[in-house]
């Protein structure tokens, strides 16, 4: 029995308000590939963060080969042998592979400070082929590479780390499927070589094919680990999911309508994978999928934030949506997962973020109406329940709960008859969330037809009438109202459509 | 003032650090040159900033917005020749000023469709511009200066209205009329919206796109402006003209507490830091500072304002 | 054929000899020994002082203020010359000047992180102005024999600033291509937050970059007042900057960064000196020099736009 090549005992990691990591042991060894599993918000992503540099960890301890260390810098915790695949790649396209395997390493400097080309290209060539990569042609510059190829870069970069650890983060989510066999065969090459992996993906059969072993990471702890051979997929599902949750949601009373207000027909989400569905008048319809599954392409087609082909019929008439500017024309309103970059103004006040989309509603001609834009802003405001001493503060200021009542405020000023809530309730606390789904649900009563995008099962299952779930750019599956449960969902959703029932 | 942007700090509405700095030119040179604190002088400064003043008005909704227009001094000198062979050529003096200003706009056109369409990196692209048109003028009026208007025309530049330069009087109402617009319109919000997060306002549904083109097109349109009150101040066109504006139009505008990085800054600003510039120069040649030296101080003065948090921070 | 076809400097080779060829037919003066040799002689400067805006646009950067360097660089050696200063003495302490004004510039950029373009827009007319200043407004001239060497003299046969710009080439060439610091100019310029990663530092780059640029200026300065014999304070060098900007991005060069050779520079700086000679011999109005120039800056970012979009396109779908 081998001496595990890292060892993380204890690991807690607390941000102000929030606990992300509570006492996490993690054992790593030699030529195994361990699958990280949980579902968003569990905790993953701190990890990893703490294992590749970026967070040092606020309790606990790490070993690497035995010895205590801690991380200072990625580029320290790459020179100490852990190396992290990153989903979007830190390539300089502009210069060949070796290059960026190699790039400003003293060893490959000779007499007189002089680059020693021809060593740099061979190594980096046999690096590249140690993990199959043969068919690179090292010399040339990333940009010209493929997906998978710039991966095998990004991988043959951290080998000449000597990197006794590797993480990989959604491996898989970039490549197109006739790509991923290659990489399991890079894995499978890294595996012979003793390097650990730590390998991290929301993906069934990726996990079953590939890992030896899985921990489950839920709300910041370890659930367990285990080997393999030893669970199912329905166990893994019951161990990231747990137990129901508290009942936030409220009660739907009423049944949405009968007329359908919005239809998608082969909609293009990227130039091989195309969606189509209805939604009926104040209905909540739910999409669920994993990152990397088109649900957010989704959004950005219906808001005109991305150009594509496929029809979109509001009420029954066709709609050319090129533009945000055109989806608002069309009543369509937008309320984007990032409220930090997509959402709010920051040194704007929330006045001047809620009346933004209907600035020229709000004007006598060419002059800002004052006492109008005050009076929708109250309104919005009180119907919200945004907590502020006034609205004339920056949105700075606010709880990330009431910037997103902010985001959601400003698009209902614009009386929309359909509404994208794309992540509405990432990073906000619990009593904000509970008074967003209630918000969610008078709406729908009030005749709007919702499309709720979210990656919390919870959620999704708590709020929807019917839910679509993706799965690599196609609905995979359909579930009505009460039918679906968190390990169903997590299950269609980490598989291509499954004929006939649950494996 | 409404309390629609009273909280709003993106105006930067104290001066202080301007109004002190303008006062202690006043005082300075008030002391250094007995030529300075008469009435003669200060209406002979009114009449000769009204150029730079027009452009910035524009300059400063541009940097604002995030981005920044170096073409305007040849936008000036190719709208003024425009003009002046127009005349040349025995159109009438108002048409051509009007083919002038037109001239100008479409200029401001090209920079705003391959900026704010096609996205192209503004500083490049109008350097691009500046190179290509004063070139342009070159070729259009052989080097030649274009003189010999009529003088109705040179009411424009040179006519007093009580005691008052008429351009300067026509300098502030424009600076009115665009704080009009800066303030009570919903284009303002979208410009300094774009100059804090592009995004947001993309994602608001507004376009982005229009409201930068509308911004190079009022570039070039002032700097046409510029051009002709140029011309009838000089009574005559030059190829020339403009060298070198976009220094004292960018001073003025990041000494007025515009910040270089856009999202902040002020019309009412602008104004106090064009003051400044033209006093400082008014100063300095009363002193018999030449006017390239003149360009040295203006420079540092740049570099203060434009790494000095006094001037663009809170 | 299609390899070579394939090479970054294709166009840039293929547009040189085809404005070559064009101004061959049309003018018989063009295509003569002595031409090609002026074309070359004219523009030795503007070969050196390119090679440094090469690598100022390579991270991504601009200097505008490359022509008043020069200005001021070639005044302050013209004063140390009219004070009886041994001519290699005073070439060396013009050269020391140039290399103080990217100091200047360095400091603003890289420690001060002011913008690149409102520090070298500011710089330009400061060193403009101290160069007048020094001048006292009147032409240097009446440089004495000593100095005509180095714009005009011969070392084994061959012109001696030629000889200079070669050697400068190639140490640059060699710089760029292999040493550390020459490759990290690329990575900054191509990437970088990937940079800062990989524990680069930008700061430290740039300052180099903006120094070699001033010294670099400072060493086109003495050949270009040497070769021309008077230097006028106010004008020498007005659109230097601009001029030798487009050559960077006529060659090959990307406004955004990360991409662009020496050598496709080199053959950028030709090609805009083939065009001035031609136009010229061509009896056209040299103003529409200046206008052509302006055209192909405008023209070059076109290009690099259209090539970014195209990069951009080729990516796999990210479907999210």
């Amino acid at each position: 029995m081998s001496q595990p090549v890292l060892t993380m005992e204890g690991i807690s990691k607390e941000f102000p308000g929030v606990k992300a990591l509570s006492g996490v042991n993690f054992e790593l060894f030699p030529g195994e590939v361990h699958a990280l599993m949980g579902e968003n918000g569990a905790g993953k992503s701190t990890l990893m963060k703490i294992l590749s540099g970026v967070y040092a960890p606020t309790q606990g301890t790490i070993r690497l080969k035995g010895k205590e260390t801690s991380f200072r810098s990625p580029l320290d915790a790459q020179r100490q042998g852990v190396s992290i695949i990153h989903q979007e790649f830190n390539l300089f396209t502009n210069l060949s592979a070796a290059e960026n395997i190699f790039i400003d390493r003293p060893e490959m400097v000779g007499r007189f400070g002089r680059i020693q080309w021809s060593k740099l290209y061979n190594e980096a060539q046999r690096l590249v082929d140690s993990i199959g990569g043969g068919e690179i042609d090292v010399r040339r510059e990333v940009r010209h590479l493929g997906v998978h190829s710039q991966q095998v870069v990004e991988i043959a970069k951290a080998l000449s780390f000597q990197a006794d650890v590797l993480i990989m983060d959604e491996p898989s989510a970039a490549l197109p499927e006739n790509e991923v066999k290659k990489m399991f065969d890079v894995v499978n090459r890294l595996r012979a070589q003793g390097v650990a992996i730590v390998y991290v993906s929301h993906r069934m059969k990726e996990i079953f094919e590939i890992a030896d072993k899985v921990t489950v990471l839920r709300d910041g702890v370890k659930i367990d680990t285990r080997s393999i051979e030893d669970v199912t997929e329905q166990s893994l599902i019951q161990m990231m999911v747990g137990k129901e949750v508290h009942r936030l949601y409220p009660v739907r009373d009423q049944e949405p309508g009968e007329e359908t207000v919005l239809k998608v027909d082969r909609l293009s989400l990227d130039s091989a994978h195309a969606v189509s569905f209805e939604l009926r008048k104040g209905e909540i319809l739910g999409l669920f999928g994993v990152p990397g599954s088109g649900s957010h392409t989704v959004a950005e087609r219906l808001f005109g934030l991305k150009r594509g082909t496929g029809d979109i019929l509001i009420n029954g008439k066709a709609a050319r949506i090129n533009s945000p500017g055109d989806a608002k024309a069309r009543k369509i309103a937008y309320v984007p997962p990032d409220r930090h970059r997509q959402g709010i103004i920051k040194p704007m006040s929330i006045r001047q973020n809620l009346s933004l989309p209907m600035l020229p509603q709000l004007s006598k001609g060419l002059v800002l109406d004052r006492g109008r834009i005050r009076r929708m802003s109250e309104e919005y405001m009180e119907k919200l329940r945004i907590k502020a001493p006034s609205d004339e503060q920056s949105v700075d200021f606010l709880s990330g709960g009431n910037q997103q009542k902010v985001v959601i405020g400003k698009w209902l000023a614009s009386k929309p008859e359909i509404l994208i809530l794309e992540e509405p309730t990432r990073g906000v606390d619990v009593g904000a969330k509970a008074e967003i789904y209630n918000i969610i649900h008078r709406l729908a009563r009030e005749g709007l037809s919702i499309l709720l995008i979210s990656s919390e099962m919870p959620e999704v299952i708590g709020l929807s009438d019917r839910i679509l779930v993706l799965y690599k750019g196609e609905i995979v599956h359909e579930f009505a109202h009460g039918e679906a449960d968190q390990e169903q969902l997590l299950q269609r959703a980490s598989h291509p459509r499954l004929e006939g029932g649950i494996l | 003032m409404s309390a629609w942007l009273s909280g709003f700090s993106l105006k930067s509405n104290k001066l202080l650090v301007q109004l002190v700095l303008l006062l202690f030119i006043l005082v300075l040179f008030s002391i250094l040159s007995p030529y300075f604190l008469s009435v003669a002088n200060f209406m002979n400064v009114l009449n000769q900033m009204v150029e730079v003043g027009l452009i910035a008005i524009p300059m400063t909704m541009i940097i604002i917005s995030g981005a920044m227009d170096l073409s305007v001094g040849s936008i000036l000198a190719f709208s003024a020749v425009s003009m002046g062979v127009a005349y040349q050529q025995g159109v009438n003096i108002w048409v051509s000023v009007g083919i002038g200003l037109l001239a100008g706009l479409l200029c401001g056109a090209v920079n705003g469709y391959l900026i704010a369409r096609h996205r192209m990196q503004a500083i490049v692209v109008t350097i691009g511009m500046l190179v290509m048109l004063r070139g342009l003028v070159y070729v259009i009026n052989e080097g030649r200066p274009i003189s010999g208007f009529p003088d109705a025309f040179y009411f424009l530049g040179q006519q007093y209205i009580g005691g008052i330069p008429f351009n300067a009087i026509f300098l502030v109402a424009m600076f009115l009329l665009a704080s009009f617009v800066m303030k009570k319109t919903r284009f303002s919000t979208y410009v300094y919206g774009i100059g804090n997060n592009e995004e947001v306002v993309r994602y608001s549904g507004i376009s982005v796109v229009r409201v930068r083109f509308i911004l190079f097109m009022l570039s070039g349109l002032f700097s046409a402006i510029a051009g002709v009150f140029l011309v009838s101040r000089l009574a005559s066109a030059e190829a020339t003209s403009g060298t070198n504006i976009e220094l004292d139009v960018i001073t003025a505008t990041l000494i007025g507490g515009t910040h270089i990085f856009g999202g902040r800054g002020s019309l009412a600003g602008t104004f106090v830091g064009l003051l400044i510039i033209v006093f400082l120069r008014n100063g300095l040649n009363l002193l018999g500072v030449s006017v390239l030296y003149q360009a040295v101080i203006l420079g540092a003065l740049l570099l203060l304002a434009a790494g000095n948090k006094k001037f663009n921070g809170e | 054929m299609k390899r070579l076809l394939n090479v970054h400097e294709a166009p840039i080779i293929i547009f040189t000899i085809a404005v070559f060829l064009l101004f061959s037919v049309i003018s018989p003066d063009f295509f003569q020994l002595d031409n090609i040799k002026l074309i070359l002689d004219q523009n030795i400067s503007m070969f050196i002082v390119a090679i440094g805006m090469t690598m100022v646009i390579l991270l991504g950067g601009m200097d505008l203020s490359v022509g008043s360097v020069l200005a001021v660089t070639a005044t302050s050696v013209g004063l140390f010359l009219g004070q009886g200063i041994h001519p290699w003495i005073a070439a060396l302490m013009g050269i020391g000047i140039g290399v103080l004004c990217g100091m200047v510039n360095g400091y603003f950029i890289a420690v001060r992180k002011i913008p690149d373009i409102i520090v070298t827009l500011a710089t330009m007319y400061i060193f403009r102005g101290i160069a007048v200043g020094i001048s006292g407004g009147t032409w240097m001239t009446n440089f004495p024999e000593g100095f005509r060497f180095f714009g005009q003299g011969q070392l084994l046969g061959i012109s001696f600033p030629l000889l200079i710009a070669v050697v400068l080439i190639a140490v640059f060439v060699y710089l760029l291509k292999f040493t550390r610091s020459g490759r990290k100019i690329y990575a900054i310029g191509g990437n970088g937050s990937a940079a800062k990663l990989a524990g680069i530092s930008a700061a430290k780059s740039k300052f180099m970059v903006y120094v070699l640029t001033g010294l670099l200026v400072g060493i086109a300065s003495v050949i270009f007042a040497s070769k021309v014999g008077s230097v006028q304070a106010s004008t020498a060098g007005n659109s230097l900057s601009f001029e030798v900007m487009a050559a960077v991005l006529i060659g090959g060069g990307s406004i955004f960064g990360g991409v662009g050779t020496v050598a496709g520079t080199m053959l950028g700086v030709l090609f805009m000196g083939i065009i001035k000679n031609g136009l010229i011999i061509s009896k056209v109005s040299p103003f529409w020099v200046d206008a052509t120039t302006g055209f192909l800056i405008i023209l070059a970012i076109v290009i690099n736009t259209l090539q970014r979009i195209r990069q951009n396109k080729g990516k796999e779908g990210d479907l999210i």
